[in-house]
C-alpha cells in the first residue's frame, strides 16, 4: 500500500470512534428524532428543564452505554495487541492467561451466593486478577517466564477456574443460573455512569501507559534472546506490559461480562491495513476497537423487545470473519 | 576501548553438566577473532555469555575494564551488538522498522525512535548497499538479504564490539563473500572488534586475525589462523582427517576422502 | 381390591359458569384427566353369615395367589389408583409411610396436612428455600437429592420409599421422562404434581389429602384459599379496562432482567387484575434494554424475592427514574415469606399483588397473611407488612 494511502487509512482508524460515537447517539428503540436530540443536548448545556423521560433516555441510558462500549472495545483491543506482541503470536487473545475463566469464577461466586455483600463487578475483577497471578506464578522458573510456559500455565489456570465454575453452576438455582449465563455472554444493556467511573480510570490510564510503551512491543516481539541483546530487561518488561494489559482487560470484563473476538480480530485487521509496527498498531487497535465495539452494540441496541447480548453477536460474526481474514492474508504470512 | 576480557568463565544450564569450563580469553580492539569448534562445543553459549543474554555460573567478563555484572543492560547493549544465527519472524515488519530496533539501547523506555535514529539506520543501509530494501517486508526478502539486514540491525547501534553467530550459515557463495566483505570493511573503517563463530575453518583462514579452538566447553588453543589450523588440531577438534594445501601465505584444508 | 380416586368436586373442571371466575386458565388438561379415569367399582355386600363364609372359601385360592405374588415384589401390593396432574394413572399404596418429596410446593401442603412425619426424604433446594423459616421441621428430614433435576436414584432407593412426589416434564423445572421411567422400573411410584395454575393447585392439594389420609384438612385448606381468592376477584370486578394498571416483574442481578409473557398457565399479575407490559415477549425471563422499559412505562414494578437488589435500588437507578412506577415510588419487592408461585400461600401473594396494584380496594393483605399463617402453619408471619 502506498504511503499516502496508508496515512489516510491510519487517520480513518484514529477518527473512527468519534464518528461512530456521534452517529450512535441517534440509534435506539425509543424514538427520538435527530432534532429532538440536538435540542436535548443544547438544553443540557444551558441546564434548562425539559422532559424527564427523553433526558433520561439520552443521558442516562444511551450515553453511558456508548461510552462504556468505546472504553471496552479500546481496552480489549489494545491489550490484545500487547499480548500478541509479547507472545510473538498473532493468534493470541487477551484471554490467554486465563483471565476470562477467573472473572467468570468470581462472577459465579457472587451471583450464586445469596447476599448482596459481594458485588459482581468486584468479584469478577478479583477473580480475573487472581487467575493471571496464578498463571504467572506457575510459569515463573528461576526468575524468568518463557512464552511457552506462560501459554501452558494459562491453559491450566483456565481449566482450574472452569472446573470451579462447573461446581458453582451445579449447585446454583435455576434463576441464578440464567443470570450467570447472561452475564457471561457480555452485554452493555445495564451500562451506567457508575460502571464508567469504576472501569474508566483503569482503562484510560492503562491504555495510555501501553501507548507510551508501544515501541517496546516491537522489541519484545523479537523474542527473549534478541530483546536481551538489545539491552531490554525482558522479565521486567513482560511483567509491566502483561500486568497493565491484564488490569485493563479485567476492568473491562468485570463490568460488562466476557466479550470475545473483538480483541483478537482488531489488531489483525489493523495490521492488514497499516503494517505490523506497533507504534501505529497499538493506538490504531485501541481506537478502531472502540469503534467496532460501538458498532456491534448499536446493532444489538436497535432491536425492539428482547436484546441479544453483544458477546453473542461478536462471536457469531467474529469467528467466520476471522476465518476470512486468515484466508485473505494467505495464512502463511506469519509463522 | 573495544576490549573484552573473559576470566575463568563457567556456565551450565541447570547445574548438572558444564557447557563452558574455565574459559579465559581476551579480545583486542579492531581485530577479527573466530571461534572454531564442533557442534555442541559451547560456541554459541560463549557468545551469549559475552552478550549478557545468559548469566555465567562463575567467572567474570570485563568490557573495557568494567565487570559486566556491574553494568546495566542497555549500557552493555550500547557497546556490544549481537547477530544471531537464526531469526524466527512472527510479524512482517518492514526492513526499516526492523533495523530501527537496533537503536534500542539509545532510546528511552517511553520514547519512540526519532529522526536521528532513522538517519543512522539509513546510513547503515547505505553502507551495506541495501537501501532499496528499506520498505520491503522482512518476509519478502531472500535469505542472504536477511542476513545482511540482521547485520545492519546490529550495526545501527554503532557498537564497538560485534558478535556474530555463524554469519555465513545457509548462504550461497555470493552472499557469504558479501558478509565477509562487510565485516572486513567494518573492522578496517571503524576498528570494530568482531568475535564470530564459523563452521568452516577455511573461511577463518580468509578472514581471521586470531582463531580460538573450542571443544567440549574448553578452550584448547588460540593463535593466528596459520598456527592453529593444522592437520593435528583439526583431527583433535573435529575428529576428522584432512589434508592441507598452501596458497600465498594461507593454508587451506580439505577432507581426506 | 382396588378403588380409583376421583376428585369429589368435579364440577370445577368444566368450562361452565362457576362461583370461581378464572380470567385465564386452561382447564382442558384437567378435564382430560377426568375423562380418562375409570369408573369407580362397587363393593358387594353379602346378605347372611353362611354366604359370607362360603365366599370366603372361594376366595382362598385368590388369597394364595396374592400371597405368592406379593412375595415376588411389592408392586403387586398396591391398592389405590390416582391420577396426577399430567393425567397419568399411578398405583400407590393405600397408606403412605415413606414419601420422597422433591418439590417445595408439595411439601408445604403435606406439612399443613400434618403428614410431614411421613416424608422420608426431600431435596436440597427445599432446605435452601425460605420454607425453612416457618417450617423448621424440614431441616430434620434427610436430604437425598440436589434438586428435581439432579437426583441419585440409588440414594432414593436406599430410603425404600413408597412414593415419590415431584414436578413432571410438562413443567419447565420438572423431572424428565427417562428418570421417571427408571424410578418406576425400580418399583417406586412417581406422582407428578405440577402446580402451574390455581386449578392444578387445588387438585394437587385434594390429591395429597387423599394420599396422606387427611381429606378433611385438605378441604379446609382449599376452601380457605378459595375464600380469599373469591373475595379478591369479586373486588376486582370493579376495575374495568380503562383503569387497569400496567405491571412489570423484574428479577436477577440488574433491573432490566424481566419476566416475559410466558408464566406457566396463569400469570399472577394478570390474576391480580393488571396488564403485563412484557406480554409479547414469549420467554420466561430475559434481558431487555432500558429503552424498551421506557417505551413500556409500567405503573407498578414488582421485584422477585430472589433478586439481587431492593426496591430502593430500583427507585434510585438513574436508568429508570423517568418510569411511571419509579416516579410514583410504586416499586415493591415480594416478601420472602409469601413468595413462590402456586403453593398453598398463593392467595396471600395474590392479595399482596392486588393490594399493591389497586390500593383503593383496601385489601388487608397483611391481615389475611397473619390469619393464614396462624391457621395453617402455626407460626406468626414475621415478614414486612407495608
Amino acid at each position: 500500500m502506498a504511503r499516502e494511502t496508508k496515512g489516510i487509512v491510519l487517520f480513518l482508524l484514529y477518527a473512527s470512534p468519534l464518528f461512530f460515537c456521534i452517529t450512535s447517539v441517534f440509534v435506539g428503540p425509543y424514538s427520538l428524532t435527530p432534532a429532538e436530540i440536538v435540542d436535548l443536548i443544547g438544553k443540557r448545556i444551558i441546564c434548562s428543564g425539559q422532559s424527564v423521560t427523553e433526558q433520561a433516555i439520552l443521558f442516562d441510558i444511551r450515553l453511558p452505554r456508548i461510552i462504556l462500549a468505546l472504553l471496552t472495545g479500546c481496552a480489549l483491543s489494545a491489550s490484545s495487541a500487547c499480548f500478541q506482541a509479547t507472545f510473538r503470536n498473532p493468534l493470541v487473545s487477551e484471554y490467554i492467561l486465563g483471565i476470562s475463566a477467573g472473572a467468570a469464577f468470581g462472577a459465579s461466586l457472587s451471583i450464586a451466593t445469596l447476599g448482596d455483600e459481594l458485588p459482581v463487578q468486584l468479584m469478577a475483577f478479583a477473580g480475573g486478577i487472581a487467575a493471571v497471578l496464578l498463571t504467572y506464578g506457575m510459569a515463573r522458573i528461576r526468575g524468568e517466564t518463557q512464552t511457552l510456559s506462560l501459554v501452558l500455565a494459562g491453559i491450566i489456570t483456565n481449566a482450574i477456574f472452569t472446573g470451579g465454575n462447573y461446581i458453582i453452576r451445579y449447585f446454583a438455582e435455576p434463576e441464578q443460573l440464567h443470570v450467570l449465563i447472561v452475564w457471561l455472554m457480555g452485554s452493555f444493556s445495564a451500562a451506567s455512569w457508575k460502571d464508567i467511573s469504576y472501569s474508566g480510570p483503569f482503562i484510560i490510564a492503562g491504555t495510555v501507559f501501553l501507548y507510551l510503551l508501544r515501541w517496546r512491543l516491537n522489541l519484545l516481539s523479537m523474542g527473549d534472546e534478541e530483546a536481551k541483546a538489545f539491552g531490554i530487561n525482558t522479565e521486567k518488561m513482560k511483567i509491566v506490559l502483561l500486568g497493565t494489559a491484564t488490569l485493563v482487560t479485567a476492568a473491562a470484563i468485570s463490568v460488562v461480562g466476557i466479550i470475545g473476538w473483538i480483541g483478537l480480530m482488531v489488531p489483525h485487521i489493523v495490521r492488514l491495513l497499516i503494517g505490523s509496527d506497533n507504534r501505529r498498531v497499538l493506538p490504531a487497535s485501541a481506537t478502531f476497537g472502540a469503534a467496532l465495539m460501538l458498532m456491534a452494540d448499536d446493532a444489538v441496541r436497535m432491536a425492539k423487545g428482547v436484546e441479544l447480548p453483544v458477546g453473542v453477536l461478536t462471536t457469531i460474526i467474529g469467528a467466520p470473519f476471522f476465518a476470512y481474514l486468515i484466508r485473505k492474508s494467505r495464512g502463511g504470512v506469519w509463522e | 576501548m573495544g576490549m573484552i576480557q573473559v576470566e575463568d568463565l563457567c556456565f551450565s544450564y541447570d547445574h548438572s553438566k558444564d557447557v563452558l569450563k574455565q574459559i579465559n580469553l581476551s579480545l583486542e580492539k579492531g581485530k577479527i577473532i573466530v571461534l572454531l569448534g564442533p557442534n555442541g562445543s559451547g560456541k554459541t553459549t560463549l557468545l551469549k555469555c559475552i552478550n549478557a543474554i545468559v548469566k555465567p555460573t562463575s567467572g567474570h567478563i570485563y568490557v573495557n575494564g568494567i565487570d559486566m555484572s556491574c553494568m546495566k543492560r542497555h549500557e552493555i547493549a550500547q557497546q556490544i551488538s549481537y547477530v544471531p544465527q537464526d531469526h524466527k519472524t512472527s510479524f512482517p515488519y518492514t526492513i526499516l522498522e526492523f533495523i530501527l530496533l537496533g537503536r534500542a539501547p539509545y532510546i528511552g523506555i517511553f520514547s519512540v525512535p526519532g529522526r536521528k535514529d532513522i538517519e543512522r539506520c539509513h546510513e547503515v543501509l547505505d553502507s551495506l548497499g541495501i537501501r532499496n530494501l528499506s520498505d520491503s517486508l522482512y518476509t519478502e526478502i531472500s535469505g542472504g538479504e536477511r542476513k545482511l539486514v540482521m547485520i545492519a540491525r546490529a550495526l545501527s547501534a554503532s557498537p564497538e564490539i560485534l558478535l556474530l553467530d555463524e554469519p555465513t550459515a545457509h548462504l550461497d557463495i555470493k552472499h557469504q563473500a558479501e558478509v565477509l566483505r562487510v565485516i572486513k570493511t567494518l573492522v578496517r573503517n571503524r576498528e570494530t572488534t568482531v568475535l564470530m563463530t564459523l563452521h568452516d575453518p577455511n573461511l577463518a583462514t580468509l578472514i581471521a586475525d586470531r582463531v580460538i579452538l573450542l571443544k567440549n566447553g574448553r578452550l584448547l588453543n588460540e593463535g593466528s589462523a596459520k598456527e592453529i589450523i593444522t592437520r593435528d588440531n583439526i583431527r583433535r577438534i573435529y575428529d576428522c582427517e584432512v589434508l592441507t594445501f598452501a596458497y600465498q601465505d594461507m593454508v587451506f584444508i580439505y577432507p581426506e576422502s | 381390591m382396588k378403588s380409583t380416586y376421583r376428585p369429589t368436586n368435579s364440577k370445577m373442571f368444566t368450562n361452565g359458569p362457576d362461583e370461581h371466575v378464572l380470567p385465564f386458565g386452561d382447564s382442558s388438561t384437567i378435564s382430560r384427566n377426568i375423562k380418562s379415569a375409570s369408573q369407580p367399582t362397587v363393593n358387594c355386600e353379602p346378605d347372611d353369615l353362611s354366604s359370607y363364609l362360603l365366599q370366603f372359601y372361594k376366595l382362598i385360592p385368590f388369597f394364595i395367589f396374592l400371597a405368592v405374588i406379593s412375595s415376588a415384589g411389592s408392586s403387586y401390593a398396591k391398592c389405590r389408583e390416582i391420577i396426577d396432574t399430567e393425567g397419568r394413572t399411578v398405583a400407590i399404596p393405600e397408606n403412605i409411610h415413606r414419601a420422597v418429596v422433591l418439590s417445595g410446593t408439595c411439601i408445604e401442603t403435606i406439612y399443613i396436612l400434618g403428614s410431614l412425619d411421613r416424608v422420608a426424604g426431600i431435596s436440597r433446594s427445599i432446605i435452601d428455600s425460605a420454607l425453612c423459616n416457618f417450617i423448621p421441621a424440614l431441616k430434620k428430614i434427610p436430604v437425598i437429592a440436589q434438586s428435581i433435576r439432579n437426583i441419585n436414584i440409588e440414594r432414593v432407593l436406599a430410603l425404600k420409599p413408597d412414593i415419590l412426589v415431584t414436578m413432571g416434564p410438562e413443567h419447565p423445572l420438572g423431572m424428565d421422562r427417562k428418570t421417571i421411567k427408571r424410578l418406576e422400573e425400580c418399583g417406586i411410584p412417581v406422582v407428578l404434581l405440577n402446580l402451574e395454575s390455581l386449578d392444578e393447585n387445588y387438585y394437587s392439594i385434594e390429591l395429597m389429602g387423599t394420599i396422606f389420609g387427611n381429606e378433611r384438612r385438605a378441604a379446609e385448606l382449599i376452601s380457605h384459599m378459595k375464600g380469599i381468592i373469591g373475595d379478591i376477584q369479586g373486588k376486582l370486578k370493579k376495575i374495568d379496562d380503562t383503569r387497569r394498571i400496567k405491571a412489570l416483574y423484574i428479577s436477577g442481578a440488574r433491573p432490566n432482567y424481566i419476566a416475559g409473557g410466558y408464566w406457566g398457565k396463569q400469570d399472577i399479575r394478570v390474576l391480580a387484575g393488571a396488564h403485563n407490559v412484557a406480554k409479547e415477549i414469549k420467554l420466561f425471563m430475559t434481558t431487555v434494554s432500558f429503552e424498551q422499559i421506557s417505551i413500556w412505562n409500567p405503573d407498578v414494578i414488582t421485584i422477585s424475592a430472589s433478586a439481587k437488589y431492593t426496591a430502593a435500588d430500583v427507585i434510585n437507578d438513574p436508568h429508570l427514574r423517568h418510569i411511571n412506577a419509579v416516579r410514583q415510588k410504586r416499586v415493591y419487592k415480594h416478601p420472602r415469606e409469601i413468595a413462590g408461585l402456586f403453593t398453598p400461600r398463593v392467595p396471600l401473594l395474590l392479595a399482596w399483588h392486588t393490594a399493591k396494584f389497586y390500593p383503593e380496594l383496601m385489601i388487608d393483605w397483611a391481615g389475611i397473611t397473619d390469619k393464614f399463617f396462624k391457621k395453617f402453619y402455626g407460626v406468626l408471619y414475621h415478614g414486612p407488612r407495608d
